[in-house]
């Protein structure tokens, strides 16, 4: 486990890691063992989703919701529309943002890079260790749901549940990559922090008013939201070109964090 | 002629407004003991950090083995080994632990050797790093700078923290490095220290390296304030007239006074009469300074 920066960060979190994992495997069942009983009462709650104002339905994430009943509808209703996206992304903000500040708060950072290592190669490790940890979160989630439709007879393809999985995880990883960004810049961990959940907030609500205001449809695109939404990966599956946008932000908050690392002093 | 392993050539750092160091300009032969030597806040930490490329110059440069801090540090950082003044490690591991990690980050450590200055430290390395004082603690940081043999050594303050056996433990570690020819770079702002371990000592005070000298040199311009008893009253007319004595002043059968240099000529003197105690204090520094250089710094 100390054979790299990677995987000595990863093990510095194993308890976190350990019980997001299990959060996640219990949200997981516990909403879908609800789904036998949400199929029953369908009818009532159709029309009871249907009668909900616009803005309301426009903040879960789209039209679908009135297809509550189908197994699509109801796991982007319970779970992708809000409380997915809001675990990846405070999971991936709270890693990412103390992947290079945190050590550098906690004062290890000089040790650290008395190695023979470049900063880069530091930055890249780190940048490694948010990558496979959310990963592994989005990778057990999808495999507790595809257990779970199992048990409580939900028809759903395996298929499409790993295309939401991995839309979700991209979602919290590129917010996650804006803490950590943050973090090479500054050394400041509860700035990474207070940055990534700006830029999360504000994607989401915009997300939500480009719905409901004409003048903002245009710029949907803007918003990560859009490519986990409303591109509805649970239906309609996904291909590249939906996640190139989670890719570039990725990528960019990587480049800017290994520039803004290299050229800074170290906090003593 | 000696080979120049490290170099700077006014370096200067500024952080913000305050100064860190100011124009320094620096030259470490190889197989030295280079003490570095001053007062808190003159500048040691942060002219070590600059060599390790940790913070960055304001201006001027460094370079170790003849190659420049700011561009080769990966390789230059393979053939040092370096103690940081704040010493801060990883809470959640044993010693044991980080130790084997920087091994695998730097590779090539010799796990014998790690288990020779364990034991010379005294040091339980199944510890948890957060259970440990800070001399233990200390005692890792040495461990981890020690381990892959560097040509250089860049300790910032290395006896700070430890046990006056360990401090002699420390010692004789410095002495073999040095014997084997390799080159120390050592912080300090304790003086006897510094005559006592090192072969050259450059004086920063206030971010401005006043003077480099062997400490030889450096000995017989220390300044210490020295008290004698003795068994009957003496007047301070009895050590008029002497070298490098001053601010002399008998009570009784005490006299106290400021010694610059040798003492050769008080303790003759002291000897005329039936002395009971002496008590020699360690130099001040900052008086050393401000007694010789002071004029120099401004
Ligand atoms: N990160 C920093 N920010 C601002 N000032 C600093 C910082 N680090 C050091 N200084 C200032 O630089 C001067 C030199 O400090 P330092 O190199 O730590 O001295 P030393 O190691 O000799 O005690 C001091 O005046 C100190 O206050
Ligand atoms: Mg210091």
């Amino acid at each position: 486990m100390f054979r790299n920066i990677t995987f000595k960060t990863i093990r510095d979190r194993r308890m976190s890691l350990i019980w997001w994992n299990i959060g996640f495997v219990a949200m997981v069942f516990s909403i879908v063992a609800l789904y036998p009983s949400i199929k029953e009462s369908a009818a009532p709650l159709a029309e009871y989703v249907n009668n909900l104002p616009d803005a309301v339905k426009a903040l879960f994430g789209g039209t679908d919701l009135t297809d509550i009943a189908s197994p699509t509808g109801f796991l982007n209703a319970e779970l992708f529309g809000l409380m997915v996206p809001i675990m990846f992304i405070i999971f991936a903000t709270g890693f990412g943002s103390s992947a290079i500040a945190g050590e550098e708060e906690q004062g290890t950072m000089d040790l650290l890079l008395a190695n023979p290592l470049s900063r880069r190669r530091v930055v890249i490790e780190k940048f490694l260790a948010l990558a496979l940890s959310v990963a592994l979160l989005g990778f057990i989630m999808w495999l507790s749901l595809v257990i779970g439709a199992k048990i409580f007879d939900m028809t759903i393809s395996t298929v499409k549940l790993a295309a939401v999985s991995l839309t979700s995880v991209l979602l919290g990883f590129s917010f996650g990559m804006i803490g950590f960004a943050t973090g090479c810049l500054t050394g400041k961990r509860g700035l990474g922090i207070a940055v990534a959940t700006i830029f999360a907030g504000g994607s989401f609500i915009f997300n939500a008013i480009a719905k409901l205001v004409e003048e903002a449809k245009d710029y949907e695109g803007l918003s990560l939201f859009y490519y986990h939404s409303d591109i509805n990966p649970l239906k309609n599956g996904i291909d590249f070109g939906d996640v190139v946008p989670f890719i570039a932000v990725i990528a960019v908050a990587l480049v800017v964090g290994i520039i803004g690392f290299d050229r800074r002093d170290i906090a003593s | 002629m000696a080979k120049v392993v490290v170099t700077t050539k006014n370096l200067t750092k500024y952080y913000g407004n305050t100064r860190g160091v100011e124009s320094l300009d620096l030259e470490i032969n190889e197989g030295e003991v280079f003490g570095y030597l001053g007062p808190n806040g003159a500048g040691k930490t942060t002219t070590i950090r600059m060599l390790l490329d940790l913070i960055r110059p304001t201006s001027g440069q460094a370079s170790i083995f003849g190659l420049s801090t700011s561009t080769d540090t990966v390789k230059i950082k393979k053939r040092i080994g370096y103690l940081p003044g704040e010493l801060e490690l990883y809470k959640n591991m044993s010693g044991s632990d980080l130790i084997h990690y920087f091994a695998a980050l730097r590779g090539g450590v010799d796990w014998n050797l790690v288990l020779q200055l364990a034991e010379r430290f005294k040091y339980d390395m199944k510890k948890p790093v957060k259970t440990l004082s800070s001399g233990n603690k200390h005692k890792l940081g040495l461990i981890q700078a020690f381990m892959h043999s560097p040509e250089l050594l860049i300790l910032d303050e290395p006896t700070t923290g430890l046990d006056p056996l360990m401090q002699q433990e420390f010692y004789r570690l410095i002495q073999e490095v040095k014997k084997e020819g390799r080159t120390i770079l050592l912080s300090s702002h304790n003086l006897p220290e510094v005559e006592r371990i090192c072969d050259r000592v450059g004086v920063i005070h206030d971010g401005r390296l006043i003077t480099v000298e062997n400490v030889s040199e450096l000995k017989s311009k220390a300044v210490r304030t020295l008290e004698i008893h003795f068994a009957s009253q003496v007047t301070a007319a009895d050590f008029d007239n002497l070298e490098g004595i001053s601010e002399l002043k008998a009570e009784g059968r005490v006299v106290r006074c400021t010694v610059k240099g040798s003492l050769d000529g008080l303790v003759k003197r002291a000897a005329r009469f039936e002395v009971v105690d002496l008590i020699s204090h360690e130099p001040d520094l900052e008086e050393t300074f401000l007694a010789y250089y002071g004029g120099l710094a401004n």
